[in-house]
């Protein structure tokens, strides 16, 4: 990231400052940069998965349940 | 859409990262990764065909449940760990829900201006009373006190007046929109670079490698002591530091590459990423297995946990971790993240994320205030257990179910509030119980489904009504490998925290915070009341549980209401 670590584009105030050293970090690893995109893809296609065999199976949205909060004996206790 | 909005909840965006940066990145990535798919998917599934199963017959508590499906004299005993695990956890997640509203009406009004991490976790310790016991019982809107009594009310008169099914669909609205809040997030964290330019160092590029490279280097004492912990490096440039510093040290220090199999061998590690899945994915919770409880007959659970789990997932690893852990480093810095626990590191971060954006005050208040929509549905869930064992063990209607709930759980909460100092009594409840009893609960369940039940006959439940069959591959999973790798895991963690067994060195070394805090000399008094006060809850339930007729029948395999 060029540049990412002056403290200011106005050079006239700032030239003989010395500014602290270029972060040439290497940032992620290889193995790094792998694991992050097989887990995030990996979830993210295993929801959008979902989505879609919930939306084009026939009744399967009136089947599949979460956690819902009307539950029998609310009505049972009225 | 329901069941995504019901899935989502803090420990996707706090709890998680906390734990993730506590266990350092990359190794525990992996280890999460592994537990959901052999153990938080399947053991999800499980509950919800027991769960079903048990509804059919009529019981909608844990207690009910297993008593129904292991039909033995200690069944209805185990299944009070999933009345337990749900009720205690909502005496502190309340507490937590609470900062969430008061973090989002703080920004909205004005009063939230923190510039720097100083402020941030100053303003989160005087908060949340984390500087002092009862420091946060004051009513002060910059205090957690007003804001937990609005939530803890809230919360009982919807499930009182049976009116939380509005805020059901409220969620189906709001979920949604915090997606799109977290993306819009996300986007400014990875945009963040390093906050300050007099510390390159602390960026955003350096977090996602904390989080997730497998393979860590550490700067440690060539003799430690016990005491003395590692520091983690990330960057070429650190590291060339680093090696400066060892050079220079006179052989104190030694510099040390840590591969991603030597942090596997850390059972507290597979501890923590297990019950971090159970905990978000609700599994071993007492939750799953009481809802599905109300599923027809014909209602298909496989795409249900599957569809709850992976929007959980995705909520999880591609939003909450993304956001926090990268800005915790560039904010703190990697010496700064390093070993923090807990939910509070995305209260001491978040806010100096929207200190950097436009508009910084509006979306910090919407984010946070997504995150309490978020936290409604997931403590209203944890009320339905308790509620629905207080119905079936003593035979009462709903509304003096939900008084003796109130009750219990407004003793409890207050507990919590109370003993803020280090939020110790949080702490404490959510390790023993929100992953050690969690973590249990869920190894028990997995026993009875795939060796009491039986494979086939636990497959063929699963599989009625379902959009897809359950792949094969999981019947060893069920049957061998996660009963396995649970006690494995159990084992191990028994032999490092509570027997102080080293497993790098090969020789005895120190035993858990977690368990000094309840004996010896290091014994804390929040810590000891904190577990004094579960095993008063689970007496007082075991009581009710022995008196209950519901049960006595449900061990003899008949239904409720034979």
């Amino acid at each position: 990231m060029p540049g990412r670590n002056r403290v200011s584009t106005n050079t006239t105030d700032f030239e003989n400052i010395e500014l602290p050293p270029e972060p040439r970090t290497k940032l992620m690893t290889t193995s790094g940069i792998l694991v992050m995109l097989v887990s995030v893809s990996t979830v993210t296609v295993l929801f959008g998965w979902c989505i879609y065999k919930v939306l084009t199976t026939p009744h399967e949205a009136e089947k599949v349940h979460g956690v819902e909060f009307h539950t029998p004996d609310m009505t049972e206790d009225k | 859409m329901a069941v995504a909005g019901s899935a989502v909840g803090l420990g996707n965006f706090l709890r998680f990262p906390g734990l993730a940066a506590q266990y350092g990145g990359g190794a525990f990535m992996l280890a999460y990764a592994i537990s959901f798919l052999i153990i938080g998917l399947p053991i999800g599934w499980a509950e919800w065909a027991m769960g079903r199963h048990a509804g059919q017959k009529g019981y909608n508590s844990a207690p009910g449940a297993f008593a129904a499906i292991w039909q033995n004299r200690l069944a209805k005993y185990v299944g009070i760990i999933g009345v337990i695990v749900p009720v205690v956890i909502y005496m502190y997640y309340v507490m937590i829900e609470s900062w969430c509203i008061g973090y989002a009406a703080n920004f909205w009004s004005g009063h939230l201006h923190l510039k720097n991490a100083e402020e941030t976790v100053g303003y989160f310790a005087a908060f949340t009373g984390a500087m002092a016991d009862a420091s946060a019982m004051s009513f002060s809107l910059d205090r957690a006190l007003p804001w937990l009594l609005a939530v803890f009310v809230f919360n009982f008169w919807l499930i009182y007046r049976g009116l939380s099914g509005g805020i059901e669909k409220m969620c189906n609205i709001g979920m949604p929109l915090l997606i799109v809040l977290a993306l819009v997030v996300l986007a400014r964290v990875l945009t963040l670079g390093a906050p300050d330019a007099a510390k390159p160092h602390d960026n955003v590029a350096n977090g996602l490698g904390y989080l997730w490279n497998p393979t860590k280097v550490l700067v440690e004492k060539t003799a430690p002591a016990v005491d003395d912990k590692p520091r983690e490096i990330v960057g070429a440039k650190a590291i060339e530091e680093a090696k400066a510093e060892v050079a220079a040290s006179g052989g104190v220090l030694k510099l040390r590459e840590v591969g991603v199999l030597e942090q596997l061998l850390n059972p507290s590690l597979w501890l923590a990423a297990a019950g971090q899945i159970f905990f978000s994915l609700s599994v071993g919770f007492g939750v799953i297995i009481v809802y599905a409880s109300y599923m027809k007959k014909n209602d298909d659970v496989v795409l249900s946990g599957l569809t709850a789990s992976s929007a959980n997932e995705f909520c999880e690893v591609g939003l909450g971790g993304l956001i926090t852990v990268p800005a915790a480093v560039a904010f703190l810095g990697v010496a700064g993240v390093a070993g923090q626990a807990g939910v509070g590191l995305g209260f001491k971060i978040l806010p100096l994320v929207f200190s950097k954006m436009p508009a910084g005050a509006f979306f910090g208040g919407a984010f946070f205030f997504m995150l309490f929509l978020a936290a409604v549905t997931s403590s209203i869930s944890m009320l339905q257990p308790g509620i629905a064992f207080i119905e079936e063990a003593l035979g009462v209607g709903r509304k003096a179910s939900v008084i003796i709930l109130g009750l219990l759980t407004t003793f409890g909460t207050g507990f919590v509030l109370y003993f803020t100092a280090d939020l110790k009594a949080l702490d404490t409840l959510d390790f023993w119980i929100g992953t050690f009893l969690i973590f249990v609960l869920a190894t028990i369940q997995i026993i009875i489904f795939g060796w009491h039940w039986g494979i086939d006959r636990g497959f063929k439940e699963l599989d009625r009504g379902a959009a897809f069959r359950v792949p094969w591959i999981f019947r060893p999973i069920i049957k061998w490998i996660c009963p396995g790798f649970l006690l494995t895991i159990f084992a191990l963690w028994l032999m490092k925290e509570i027997l102080g067994y080293d497993f790098a060195k090969g020789q005895m070394g120190a035993v858990s915070g977690y368990v000094t805090d309840l004996f010896g000399e290091k014994a804390n008094l929040p810590a000891q009341l904190s577990v004094a006060l579960v095993a008063a809850i689970f007496v007082f339930f075991g009581l009710m549980t022995a008196r209950s007729k519901a049960y006595a029948r449900a061990e003899q395999g008949l239904d409720k209401h034979d």
